[in-house]
């Protein structure tokens, strides 16, 4: 008897008790369904969990030229460049090192003050334009002059182990002009893989740059939502021009935020910004530095590592001997960003809360803590779902055993023309399978729409993976096989002739 | 060399503490193209004995070989087999599937054993129906069928891949009498044509007489055995008979 007429057999067999087949699935299916959406809410968790910390930058790696520290406060808003005194200057003399920007001999004396006073600075003083303060990253800028990174460097940090992105980044300030309208702003010169490092972006309108765009240096800027906001309203940017450096450049997209943890607003270093390629700003402002390299590891846990290879690789490309220090900073933002908030304040109370120490917590560890947490959370959830596929198993079972009896006197006909006890074994275990995958199939349908409602109603991120479909049709069949063989066999077992005189 | 070849046939059953000895030591041949019918009052063991020649059961003692197969020591698969292949039953109670049709019903042989596509089995299935005169029956459910009509269809089944014997085990019980001599005709011209062995287990003298051999059973042994001299002739019957 052909494996094909087996299932034929069973379904036609099923098919004349609708209602009992109907009521036996519908055990099944719950099961099933029940399995995959808390598979999926568990593994929606993971996901997200894992998302945040890479939003929050925990995989994220900055490398700024300078190695310079802020002086507190009360320094009068003035920066220190405690390397300079006595480094800049040595290496200039060793030739080793031309910064672009000469200090001035006055530079040399202990306390370097870069922008004194500045009108800005002015409590007093009403402005019709973002002051220094709101602009981020103004102070940085001047930390920039010691131009050390170059895209050389960057394309170098690509062919590092464990690094996913890299973007060189150029940032200034600028004014744009789109007709009539003039907003003051920043700008970032970044690489085509930027969108990938910023994972929380979304496109609601336009794209980013090109490959080609970047290679060809092409005149083209993707504006942040809040920008994009101010110069055109509800007209949707793409396609038109805006004035930079009193040049002509088209608008290809307009970035926004995809995390309800963030909106666009004045001032912020991203919404509040546009994106041109670096090499298009290298080219119109002549230049050949960058002011940083941005860098995300393919995997949380070796950020610590590959920071580790990205200082021995600068350093050696920059030729620094074993007793200087780097004449630049590599800064991992994962401790940073859990004590700011970058996380959600939840999963950045839930991770402070449970990890004894966190001071001393590497990235790594960390990141197997919450992997570790999650993945006990989507098993938790996944075991007490099984219990309810045992209890879809037993229906089975039962209906099976229900049907040996009904059909005793069928047993007895098939055996008298021919069926050997495997063929009768082999019917009921069919049916029985064919039972639980039907119920599984609608299971993993009724799964998919239930994560995906749980997934809308509680803004819970759900991911239904094809390796847990996968395994919730496994987990039916083999309910199937495993409750189904014990009435299979009682089947297979009967004798012909009792079966045969069975009223 | 006969068709069937039965040594000292013994079977004993255990109900509860007691042996009961449904059969006490049967020996006979059956020989191709015989039209046997069996004799004997309930509990002479004369089911039970078709059982045994049928392959659904094992004698307790005793040689029974078919053809050339020594039977009583093949296994329950090998059984099945010969169930599938050389022998075919007819039932009192014709034994179809309800909620099946008549021309599913016929397939059913073709399921087991080696392995026939679909459209070979319908095509057999409903050339089988044909011959015994059910052609325009064949998507009818049991249910819907007379009771000599679903003799007929259980004919049909049991002639599907073409057994050398067929048992019928009172086919004509739950039958009236003109059923009853038209299932007896269809075995007289089963036997005629095709040359198939008929035993025919019945506990009424007069159908016994359509057989060309009576076999008589008492108590678990053979009493009588002889050639049937008077023998009835359906084909006729059924002509001086008013038309069902």
């Amino acid at each position: 008897m052909t494996i094909g007429s087996s299932v034929s057999i069973a379904l036609r067999a099923l098919s004349r008790n609708k209602l009992q087949t109907a009521l036996t699935t519908i055990g099944m299916t719950i099961g099933v369904a029940t399995v995959l959406t808390m598979i999926a809410l568990g593994s929606g968790a993971e996901a997200a969990i894992e998302q945040q910390v890479r939003a929050a930058g925990m995989n994220l790696i900055v490398v700024t030229a300078g190695n310079y520290k802020a002086k507190t406060e009360d320094d009068g808003g003035g920066v220190v460049d405690h390397q300079a005194r006595w480094d800049a200057d040595s290496r200039v003399r060793q030739g080793r090192l031309r910064p672009v920007f000469s200090p001035q001999p006055s530079a040399l004396s202990p306390r370097v003050v870069f922008a004194a006073f500045h009108p800005e600075d002015d409590p007093m003083e009403k402005h019709d334009h973002p002051t220094a303060r709101q602009r981020l990253g103004d102070t940085e800028a001047g930390l920039g002059m010691a131009a050390t990174l170059t895209p050389a460097d960057a394309e170098a940090i690509r062919k590092l182990r464990g690094v996913q992105y890299v973007s060189e980044g150029i940032h200034e300030n600028i004014h744009l002009t789109a007709g009539d309208k003039r907003w003051f702003t920043r700008y970032h010169g970044g690489d085509v893989s930027l969108p990938s490092i910023r994972r929380s972006w979304t496109f609601t309108s336009g794209r980013f740059f090109t490959e080609r765009e970047q290679s060809k240096q092409a005149p083209v800027v993707v504006l942040g939502a809040f920008v994009a906001d101010k110069l055109y309203g509800d007209v949707n940017p793409v396609g038109q021009q805006i004035m930079l450096w009193k040049q002509p450049f088209q608008v290809v997209g307009v970035v926004g935020s995809s995390s309800f943890m963030m909106t666009p607003a004045a001032g912020d270093d991203q919404f509040d910004a546009i994106y041109i390629p670096f090499t298009t700003i290298h080219q119109i402002l002549n230049l050949s530095k960058l002011n940083d390299i941005t860098i995300t590891a393919a995997s949380t846990g070796e950020v610590t590592r590959v920071s580790k290879d990205v200082t021995e690789l600068l350093r050696a490309r920059h030729g620094i001997s074993m007793t200087s220090p780097d004449d630049f900073t590599v800064a991992t933002q994962a401790r940073q960003s859990l004590a700011k908030g970058g996380l959600r304040p939840d999963v950045a109370r839930a991770v402070v809360g449970n990890v004894g120490g966190l001071e001393k917590v590497t990235l790594e560890q960390l990141g197997r803590t919450l992997d570790r947490a999650t993945k006990t959370m989507t098993a938790l959830l996944g075991s007490i779902a099984a219990v309810s596929l045992i209890v879809g198993g037993i229906g089975i079972m039962n209906i099976m055993l229900l049907s040996v009896t009904e059909r005793t006197r069928e047993i007895g006909i098939r055996r008298a023309v021919g069926a050997r006890a495997g063929d009768v074994l082999r019917q009921f275990l069919v049916e029985a399978i064919a039972l639980s995958v039907i119920g599984g199939l609608a299971g993993i349908l009724l799964g998919a729409v239930a994560s995906g409602i749980i997934a809308q109603m509680l803004r819970w991120s759900t991911s239904i993976s094809p390796a847990s479909v996968a395994l919730s049709f496994a987990v039916a069949a083999a309910v199937g096989v495993f409750f189904g063989y014990y009435p299979a066999r009682q089947a297979s077992r009967l004798d012909p002739i009792e079966s045969l005189r069975f009223e | 060399m006969p068709l069937l070849r039965v040594r000292d046939l013994v079977k004993t059953y255990q109900v509860g503490d007691v042996a009961v000895r449904a059969l006490r030591g049967v020996t006979l041949d059956i020989h191709s193209g015989e039209f046997v019918a069996v004799v004997g009052p309930s509990g002479s063991g004369k089911s039970t004995f078709m059982h045994i020649l049928g392959c659904l059961d094992h004698p307790t003692s005793g040689e029974y070989w078919l053809e050339d197969r020594d039977v009583s020591r093949l296994n329950d698969d090998e059984l099945s087999e010969i169930r599938n292949r050389q022998i075919g039953f007819v039932f009192q109670g014709f034994n179809l599937l309800s909620r099946t049709s008549a021309v599913e019903n016929v397939e059913l042989p073709l399921l087991y054993g080696k392995s026939v596509s679909a459209s070979e089995r319908r095509k057999r299935a409903l050339a089988a129906l044909d011959a015994v005169g059910l052609a325009d029956r064949a998507e009818h459910h049991p249910n819907q069928l007379s009771g000599g009509q679903q003799q007929r269809v259980a004919i049909a089944r049991s002639l599907l891949n073409n057994p050398s014997i067929l048992f019928a085990d009172e086919p004509t019980g739950n039958l009236d009498s003109r059923t009853s001599v038209e299932v007896m005709d269809i075995f007289q011209r089963l036997k005629e044509e095709r040359g198939i062995t008929i035993v025919l287990i019945t506990h009424e003298p007069q159908v016994a007489e359509y057989g060309s051999r009576i076999i008589a059973f008492k108590d678990g042994q053979i009493v009588s055995d002889e050639a049937n001299s008077r023998q009835r002739i359906a084909v006729g019957e059924l002509a001086l008979l008013p038309a069902g």
